[in-house]
């Protein structure tokens, strides 16, 4: 049986929380020496975890080396290719945008329109190019050229993307940029309207292992319902609160009567055993699965109906018939 | 048809000897030589027709760098390239011509006018199923400024696009004269690239968006701009090789432009009203004049437009195939003068191209290099369009006459005769035909030896 490769990332602001992600799918990952490249998923025995860095997760899931990886959107656009399938484009972590940024000291340029103008400047009154420091010179140079310009050169600074115009290598960037922070210590700003891309964390697959069938298909489902279900649960969480009412089904009318309270399917509303009724009404559990953007409302209804003592716990994971992603990608398995 | 040659006809020095010549006249009469250098038989007349005027037929790496075809391309062109890197430098495929066209001549500089032709596959990246390389056609006039330089590439243009549809349509524009007009009405030169970079037509959308940037600039610098640029090059020279009195200088054009543009009713008036035009050439005068009116410069590129016009007709360009639209865009953004397009009935371009004499100085050059050219563009050669490169003869020899099939069609060729050997097969019927002599389609003839046989032979074959 062949052992399914994960690729995952092994520094950079992706690394740490793909692992707390994994680990909140009930994934955690071991990796018992520090210094190797290597771990193992204990939940899931036949996957091997090979850590690289985010360009190489994708590299090896592009030729295969890999058959399964977590890399960045930003990469995959970047290195537009039939070999990577993408199974998951949002893993809901990770976000960060790749941004055109310009010295601050340019207090003239606020926009691209800014930017085109000083790009003609630099063309006519320079004769040379506008000097672009970036190691994503595809996005830049399409974006650039959809904004109306053309007259610039891709300079590749390996690295230092945010340091090249300080040290003359550049005159602008356009760079990944999660808080800002490392720009203005740059002395270097955004433009608003110079978002090329939003990324953040993916799943991805390889297409030369998919249509070779290299890899065991019990291993890939299972992690992949791992992932869906993690995802799907991780926005909502159960709610159970106890309630004295004439009957369940009073409650039940009550309860479904409001989309907040109506739950996955329905309440569940059980008798408590040993809580003593008062004047004809007896005491309920009542149980139901709640969005977590809805939570107030929905305890503010519960309590409405008569609910107290409401208590909150996470849900976990939410299984659905099958894993949608196993079932989209995997299924003639 | 072919002629068969039995053993009779052998020969040991087929240049000198009389049968062969009389055979040699036979059939040079009944098979004029054509000249044909191209596969594809779409364009072959054309090569023709154009060496008629003197253009000669130049090659251009397919291979270039790819900041030849960068220096003033539109988008759509620049997101089409065939591009990749080697060693950090950035090659392409050729899309076009023009551009490695003048490289080509700012290589080899002259004085004296230029006349080139180009034949070649072409590419560009497309949507999947269309086709990546494609047959591109074109000329290029080199050093030769004026109305008469662009009328005789007009009118070739037009000869190439009437065996395609002889209904096409030459729409006639001119970006000098474009760019004078729209100046003169609020809109410089440097605004309309960067307007016009963004959308083939400006409105008042395009130009609200762009005034909604402007906004902030309606005062002086503000003092906290200021200090905030003081500090910014306090430490030294600015980051990014602007100085601060560039800065400074355009935030200054960013208010003026701003108070130009909000007063703007006029502007776009004019804009609306030079982007539809479209007009017979006799109506030139009196609808475009009214334009120039506040423009030396407007009027002058003008007078030009409309003489290029003028001479189309004396090429044999009908007047009703030509129309007037002096806002016309092309793809391709290096064209300062004339700039056409020729369509079918459909509305799809046949062939188009202008006047770039600025696009040598964005190449580096001192010195402008007036050019005017243009280009057709053809899907991939297919087998139905494949050139048949002139009929040659076909000789059928008897088996066993290998080195006399050499000799006699070595004889042949020298005379100017295309000939392509076949042998013919060893079936017992051909074979008593084949000793009689010379057999033409199903009759069979006596080996010609007088002049009479040849004679009758001769108007047997034809």
């Amino acid at each position: 049986m062949p052992r399914l490769v994960l690729a995952l990332p092994s520094k950079g602001a992706i690394a740490e929380p793909t692992l707390s992600f994994l680990s909140d799918c009930g994934l955690r990952v071991d990796k018992p020496n520090p210094r190797q490249y290597t771990g193992t998923i204990p939940a899931i025995p036949g996957v091997d975890v090979l850590f690289q860095r985010v360009i190489d997760v994708f590299y090896k899931v592009a030729d295969g080396t890999a058959q399964v990886g977590i890399t960045g959107l930003d990469i995959i656009r970047e290195n537009e290719t039939d070999s990577v399938i993408v199974l998951n484009e949002n893993l809901g972590y990770g976000r960060c945008r790749l941004v055109v940024a310009v010295p601050d000291a340019w207090i003239d340029v606020d926009n691209m329109f800014d930017l085109a103008d000083v790009a003609l400047d630099f063309r006519e009154l320079r004769s040379r190019p506008l000097r672009v420091a970036t190691t994503y010179p595809n996005l830049t140079r399409r974006f650039l050229h959809n904004q109306g310009i053309h007259h610039f050169i891709i300079v590749n600074a390996e690295g230092a993307i945010e340091a090249a115009p300080m040290i003359g290598a550049a005159d602008i960037v356009v760079d990944l940029v999660q808080t800002g922070t490392t720009l203005r210590e740059n002395r270097l700003k955004p433009l608003d309207d110079g978002v090329i891309l939003e990324s953040q964390a993916c799943l991805v697959f390889s297409a030369s292992a998919r249509r070779e069938r290299k890899y065991d298909p019990q291993t890939v489902r299972s992690l992949l319902e791992h992932v869906d279900g993690a995802l799907q649960g991780r926005s909502y969480s159960q709610l159970t609160a106890n309630v004295l009412a004439v009957s369940a089904g009073a409650i039940g009318q009550v309860l479904i009567g409001n989309p907040v309270t109506r739950g996955l399917r329905g309440p569940t509303i059980a008798p408590i055993e040993g809580a003593e009724s008062t004047n004809g009404l007896s005491w309920f559990s009542v149980t139901i699965i709640v969005p977590d953007k809805q939570l107030l409302p929905a305890i503010d209804h519960l309590r409405h109906a008569g609910g107290t003592q409401v208590s909150v716990i996470p849900v976990r994971y939410i299984f659905q018939q099958a894993s949608a992603t196993f079932a989209t990608h995997f299924a003639l398995d | 048809m072919y002629i068969l040659i039995g053993r009779q006809y052998g020969v040991a020095t087929p240049v000198k000897d009389a049968k062969l010549m009389r055979l040699t006249t036979l059939l040079n009469e009944s098979s004029p030589l054509e000249t044909t250098v191209t596969p594809d038989a779409r364009i072959a007349h054309l090569i023709s027709l154009c060496a008629s005027y003197g253009y000669a037929f130049i090659d251009t790496p397919v291979l270039q760098p790819a900041s030849v075809f960068l220096t003033r391309a539109g988008d759509l062109i620049a997101d089409h390239l065939f591009t990749f890197t080697v060693n950090g430098t950035q090659y392409a495929l050729r899309p076009e011509f023009t551009s490695p066209a003048v490289v080509l001549a700012l290589n080899e500089p002259t004085a004296a006018p230029r006349r080139w032709l180009f034949a070649g596959p072409v590419f560009e990246r497309r949507p999947q199923g269309e086709a990546e390389q494609r047959m591109s056609f074109g000329l290029e006039l080199l050093g030769l400024p004026g109305s008469y330089a662009e009328a005789e590439i007009i009118a070739l243009a037009y000869q190439a696009a009437i065996r395609l549809d002889p209904d096409a349509v030459v729409a006639l524009g001119h970006r000098g004269l474009t760019r004078a007009v729209l100046s003169a009405h609020g809109l410089d030169a440097r605004l309309q690239r960067l307007l016009f970079s963004r959308a083939p037509e400006v409105g008042d959308r395009l130009i609200g968006q762009y005034l909604d940037h402007l906004i902030g600039v309606t005062d002086e610098p503000s003092a906290g701009m200021m200090a905030e640029l003081a500090l910014a090059s306090s430490a030294g020279p600015l980051i990014g090789s602007r100085t601060r009195d560039e800065i400074a200088g355009r935030l200054k054009r960013k208010r003026e432009t701003r108070e130009r543009l909000i007063q703007r009713s006029e502007l776009l008036d004019a804009l609306q009203h030079w982007q539809a035009i479209a007009c017979t050439a006799g109506e030139g005068e009196d609808r475009l004049r009214p334009f120039t009116a506040t423009s030396d410069t407007a009027a002058q590129q003008l007078d030009a437009y409309l003489e290029t016009a003028r001479l189309l007709p004396v090429f044999g360009i009908p007047e009703k195939a030509i129309r007037l639209q002096p806002g016309l865009r092309r793809e391709w953004d290096y064209y300062d003068g004339i700039i056409f397009d020729i369509r079918d009935r459909g509305g799809n371009a046949l062939a188009g191209g202008g006047r770039y004499d600025e696009l040598s100085q964005l190449m580096g050059a001192n010195d402008p290099l007036p050019a005017v050219g243009f280009a057709m563009t053809l899907g991939p050669i297919a087998p139905d369009n494949r050139a048949d490169g002139g009929a040659a003869r076909s000789l059928a020899f008897v088996p066993g006459m290998d080195a006399e099939a050499v000799r006699i069609s070595a004889g042949l060729r020298s005379q100017g005769i295309r000939v392509a050997v076949r042998l013919a097969g060893p079936e017992p019927a051909d074979i008593e035909v084949l000793q009689t002599g010379i057999r033409a389609s199903s009759a069979s003839y006596p080996t010609p030896r007088s002049p009479d046989d040849f004679r009758r032979l001769s108007e047997a074959l034809t």
